[in-house]
């Protein structure tokens, strides 16, 4: 079953996260710290929705979150204030399965990809969130290999879709606040979407 | 070094069946490819027990919960069967190249144990298969006493012949003062014997 589109809630607090088991350890009482990394970092996504009315929109979002939580979801990561201008029609150049770089083609001439902007691959029906570690201008012909924070966690084929312009992030659902029925007769939620791997 | 980045690798040899699962990401190891990805008949590892030492004539075990596909599509009877005891499970630690993402060397093998017996478990957030794992090396536990009056060996010369195959309880005689009997392994499936404590033994044999 596809994962839901969540595109449809209005968001007004997002806060994009990595979702790591990697980190710093160190001996107790002074000793000294190494890095340890674990493959599979990636990201997930904290997001708290505007105040609706009761009816419908509450209604609606809740059905929405309901199957979402069953099924998965993906909302855009919002960029504030980003000139992403018009990035073309992106997609994997060659093949990648390993390392920090992902090759992209059919990006407008000259069009940035700025350091800590998002993008998203799809590979294998499924959406892969990143940001770009260091800033990278297309080429005359559109080519771009992009430096990204993680490794990658999944093999991205020639031709798979590069979401530049309205990158998602794709994953579980957990919904962590659900508006109760008040006098009011508004409410919100709050709900966290994980990458799967 | 002040930095490493580490997957886990598990190798599950199963009747007709190969699951490789990768702790995160994905990598190539001894040419065989390993995903984070549900496996097709197991799932998804969810919790590894600590393990039990083996101590004395007890044989180091091991416990790895599963959380199970849909029954839809794994019906418990190919799960819970011991058709699957015996199966190979090989887990490596593996260390991965920060820049490339490739597995630097051939990884650190952490054990080469058997499956002992699976069971099932139904929790109220779905369907849990346990393995339960003893080493490989528990086979050198075996002891061979002979042919014993057991439904099995009576079957293998009389095929058919279920005579003792509703016998229960038959409790084995070890007479007062001798040595214990073998204690087998820790998890009881297997039956691995050892050469008894020997303690304690203050009394003589007795005359035969």
């Amino acid at each position: 079953m596809a994962a839901i589109d969540l595109n449809s809630l209005p968001i007004l607090v997002s806060d994009p996260q990595p979702f790591s088991a990697s980190g710093w350890r160190g001996g107790e009482g002074g000793g000294a710290m190494f890095y340890q990394g674990m493959l599979g970092d990636r990201w997930r996504m904290v997001v708290r929705t505007r105040e609706m009315k009761a009816e419908p929109d509450c209604r609606r979002a809740g059905a929405l979150l309901d199957r979402a939580r069953r099924l998965g979801g993906y909302i855009k990561i919002p960029q504030l204030d980003l000139n992403i201008s018009a990035p073309g029609l992106p997609e994997i150049a060659t093949t990648t399965s390993a390392g920090r770089s992902v090759p992209i083609t059919g990006l407008t001439p000259g069009c940035p990809l700025r350091e800590g902007q998002w993008l998203s691959v799809i590979a294998g029906g499924r959406r892969y969130a990143d940001k770009v570690a260091a800033q990278v201008i297309a080429d005359a012909s559109g080519q771009a290999d992009v430096e990204i924070e993680n490794l990658i966690r999944k093999t991205m084929t020639a031709g798979d879709t590069v979401e530049v312009a309205a990158p998602m992030i794709e994953g579980a659902v957990e919904i962590t606040y659900r508006p109760p029925q008040v006098i009011e007769r508004t409410g919100y939620f709050e709900f966290i979407i994980t990458e799967r791997r | 070094m002040d930095r490493i980045t580490l997957a886990t690798a598990l190798k599950l040899e199963l009747p007709g069946h190969t699951a490789l699962i990768a702790s995160g990401g994905q990598f190539e190891l001894a040419g065989e490819w390993y995903e984070a990805e549900p496996d097709a008949l197991v799932g998804v590892p969810e919790s590894f027990d600590a393990g039990e030492e083996g101590v004395g004539d007890t044989a180091p075990s091991i416990e790895i919960t599963f959380i199970t596909p849909p029954e839809d599509e794994v019906p418990s009877a190919d799960l819970n069967t011991m058709a699957l005891a015996n199966s190979r499970l090989r887990i490596w630690v593996v260390e991965i190249d920060e820049g490339t993402g490739l597995v630097v060397g051939d990884g650190d093998q952490l054990c080469d144990m058997m499956l002992d017996y699976p069971r099932l478990s139904f929790e109220e957030d779905g369907r849990r298969l346990i393995l339960a794992f003893v080493p490989t090396a528990d086979r050198l536990f075996a002891i061979n006493i002979g042919n014993c009056l057991s439904p099995s060996f009576h079957e293998s010369i009389w095929p058919g012949e279920k005579g003792l195959a509703n016998a229960s309880a038959v409790s084995r005689s070890v007479a007062w003062g001798a040595a214990s009997a073998p204690r087998g392994s820790s998890t009881g499936g297997v039956v691995s014997g050892g050469g008894g404590d020997g303690g304690g033994n203050q009394l003589p044999a007795p005359i035969e």
